[in-house]
């Protein structure tokens, strides 16, 4: 306990507060911060007005591979990934800065974001556990998720080639491939 | 000579617009701006530590200074050509530009 310092726990409490504010889980907080839990709850309470959810991260890397999660999370991802590599920035606030910028992108398409920081902040750790890998698509050449070990030649990205459902009815369809992927989720928790 | 001198002056107008631009993005949040532009880290400093006079005399060129980031006729042809909407479109240039190589001095 010695020499603790007050402006690292005060830096701390700004990226806890950022991270609130953006929507992190407890799990989050307390593997990003050396704030204690009793204090993360508290400052969770006076930010949100509620008490942090309970109940297990998401695990699974399936949801990351479906239609719709799989474009914003390639986006995320790649965003991510220059500001780690280019940038030279570590690994959280890569995924704050990253994020930001996700955020900004669907609002300048009006759309609703499908992926929370939270899920963001796990994908970056399947990728950092080698679970996923990002694959090129073979026409435009941009990098989308996959899993590890999967065939990384000839494959044709989400968006080149969309699912014959997908973007019909738009909001229709990306809440059913959203559903689809809970779902998916769900069977894999079960199956563990 | 007129509408020469009027394309020249607005090169020169988009240069500079496109120097400044790059400039506050670079001292605002420099990871963010090298992202949003494309570029690195050597040449996001070198863009930011540039005085308003260096600015200017670089900006007076009779060529643009800024690159088309879509540079391969492929990619930018699918990327238009597709019939998706517009959302759609915009999320795959996103990925697109996300995902290539910065430019680089030297």
């Amino acid at each position: 306990m010695a020499g603790k310092s007050v402006v690292r726990e005060a830096k701390e409490i700004t990226l806890a507060i950022e991270l609130i504010e953006l929507g992190a889980r407890l799990q989050l907080l307390e593997a990003e911060t050396n704030l204690s839990r009793d204090r993360l709850i508290k400052l969770y309470k006076e930010l949100k007005g509620v008490s942090p959810p309970k109940g297990m991260l998401p695990f699974s890397t399936d949801w990351f591979t479906t239609w719709l999660p799989n474009i914003h999370s390639s986006l995320f991802y790649s965003t991510y990934r220059f500001m780690v590599d280019q940038g030279r920035c570590d690994s959280i606030m890569a995924v704050v800065k990253a994020y930001r910028l996700y955020l900004e992108q669907m609002e300048l398409q009006d759309r609703e974001p499908v992926l929370g920081l939270t899920r963001a902040w796990t994908l970056v750790r399947f990728f950092d556990s080698g679970m996923l890998q990002m694959t090129p698509c073979c026409r435009c050449h941009g990098h989308f998720i996959a899993h590890a070990h999967d065939p990384q030649q000839h494959i044709v990205c989400g968006l080149c080639q969309p699912p014959s459902r997908a973007g019909k009815t738009r909001k229709a369809a990306s809440d059913k491939m959203l559903a689809l992927a809970e779902e998916a989720e769900e069977a894999g928790v079960m199956a563990a | 000579m007129g509408s020469s001198g009027d394309t020249l002056s607005e090169i020169k107008e988009v240069n500079l617009s496109y120097l400044l631009l790059a400039q506050r993005l670079v001292r605002e949040d420099k990871v963010t701006g090298m992202f949003r532009l494309g570029i690195s880290e050597q040449l996001a400093d070198v863009i930011s530590s540039m005085t308003l006079a260096q600015t200017v005399k670089l900006a007076a060129a009779s060529q643009l200074l800024c690159r088309f980031r879509f540079d391969d006729h492929a990619i930018l042809s699918t990327l238009i050509h597709s019939s998706k909407n517009a959302a759609a479109t915009q999320s795959h240039a996103a990925i697109l530009l996300a995902g290539q190589p910065v430019e680089q001095i030297g």
